[in-house]
């Protein structure tokens, strides 16, 4: 689960719903969207007969009046619910003629779909215009959802608009199409990605990181390795500013899969990391893991760790149950973390038993050559004979 | 049927969704399931009340006694 993206929609849901009962904190982000968008569509069809009749007399009148009935008469409400009744060409005119601010407080009520059909129709500079005055308005949320509808050319123009870094971050945060989050971010020049990683060696600027976090995580595999190595670039401070928001908001289940995609040479920097060193992260990240079994990967960003890491691994493995013993082992089978395996085991002699066990019970789904193998890796590594014969 | 049944069809009557898309919601507690049934009910219904109030402002008299007779979905 995307714990960020998690976060993101249970702010949107708040804001519709009012304070949630606690175990919605566990919820999913396409779950809680899916309410989200049940309630949105709900009151979508209140009073439609009131509604397209409006629609219907606003189609007699001239542009001019229906744009004084809006500014003057019609609450932002009634406007956004009226004109999911008007054709979109008709929308577009009487957008052209209404200040920015106005748009702005009608589109905190509109509909995505006639929100879509009014961005694609509006000129660049006025969406742009919109776009500023819901930034005045603080409403980063509408705008979240309004980033994910816009061309490139206007996202570009709004990142030239907005010069902090922090807003920035807080409005991607609360974007609606995290999958978007890759193309735009390659729309901002680098300069602007690079202050943005920056705000992690700013302690006052704590707040902000899990956003940054929520920026990183939604990137594709090449942008976050990108982003890892300019992080990186910024000293062991931000990486272990990193480490220590994952572990004070719980974000394993988002930063793991960043680290599986990073460099092997920085994965080796992070699993080093002071920060990290420490049993109660460890716990976290192998709960996390298991969560994602995220194991085969884990494993191999494991195997770079140092003889002090690998004591403090083996300390957490130790007190692991059977069925996370035996994910771990399975986990080592597809990928080449045998002999992290074997020298965590040898610092912890009480589990060689069971782990034996499980393993000769994994090896009678295995081929011959792959047994022995593994038996030979087993022997070599100092932990004794596999009795292969009982497999 | 049970609680969290009762609760979720609830949901699904508040929403107009079928069940079976709120089938996630079967995890939550009874209780807060309820909670949280009640909040969507009550957000619903505030909008329409709203939207009702703001429309009776600048509809014509006919249409605006009609919009008074109409409660919760406002047809």
């Amino acid at each position: 689960m995307n714990t960020l993206l998690a976060r993101a929609e249970h702010d949107k849901l708040t804001r519709v719903l009012g304070a949630l009962p606690p175990s919605m904190a566990d919820m999913p982000a396409d779950v809680l969207r899916h309410l989200r968008l049940a309630v949105e569509e709900r009151n979508s069809t209140h009073h439609r007969i009131a509604l397209s009749g409006l629609a219907r007399l606003t189609s007699w009148l001239p542009d001019l009046i229906v744009c004084w009935l809006v500014r003057w008469r019609l609450t932002p409400r009634v406007t956004a619910r009226t004109i999911t009744w008007l054709p979109s060409e008709r929308v577009v005119a009487l957008a052209r003629r209404l200040p920015a601010g106005l748009i702005a407080e009608i589109a905190g009520w509109l509909d995505v779909r006639a929100a879509r059909d009014l961005i694609r129709q509006l000129p660049q500079e006025q969406v742009v215009e919109i776009a500023d005055a819901l930034r005045a308005r603080g409403d980063v949320m509408t705008l979240g959802g309004f980033v994910a509808l816009v061309p490139d050319a206007v996202i570009s123009a709004m990142a030239e608009r907005i010069p902090d870094e922090g807003e920035l971050l807080r409005i991607v945060y609360y974007m609606d199409a995290p999958e978007r989050v890759d193309h735009i971010i390659r729309q901002l020049p680098p300069e602007r990605v690079h202050r943005a990683l920056m705000l992690l060696s700013d302690s006052d600027s704590r707040p902000l990181w899990p956003a940054l976090l929520a920026l990183v995580s939604h990137a594709g595999p090449t942008l976050q390795r990108e982003l890892g190595e300019l992080a990186a670039q910024q000293g062991e401070d931000v990486l272990n500013a990193i480490i220590q928001v994952a572990y004070e908001d719980q974000l394993w289940q988002d930063l793991l899969p960043v680290v599986g995609n990073l460099a092997p040479a920085l994965q080796q920097r992070i699993v080093n990391l002071d920060s990290l060193l420490s049993p109660d992260v460890l716990r976290d990240i192998i709960a996390a893991t298991g969560a994602l079994d995220l194991w085969p990967v884990m494993l191999e960003v494991a195997s770079a760790m140092d003889p002090h890491g690998r004591d403090l691994l083996a300390e957490v493995v130790a007190e692991l149950p059977r069925e996370m013993l035996e994910h771990i082992m399975n986990g080592a089978m597809l990928r080449p973390a045998w002999p992290l395996i074997c020298d965590l085991l040898l610092r912890i002699p009480q589990r060689h038993d069971e782990a034996r066990a499980l393993l000769m019970h994994r090896c009678r789904e295995l081929d011959e050559t792959t047994v022995e193998s593994l038996a030979k890796k087993w022997r070599d590594s100092g932990l004794g004979d596999l009795a292969l014969s009982a497999a | 049927m049970d609680d969290i049944e009762e609760a979720l069809l609830h949901l699904a009557t508040v929403l107009r969704r079928p069940v079976v898309s709120l089938r996630p919601f079967a995890q939550m507690p009874a209780d807060q399931l309820q909670q949280l049934t009640r909040q969507v009910d009550a957000a619903c219904r505030h909008d329409a009340d709203e939207l009702a109030v703001e429309l009776r402002r600048i509809l014509p008299w006919p249409w605006s006694r009609r919009l008074r007779q109409s409660r919760g979905d406002g047809r």
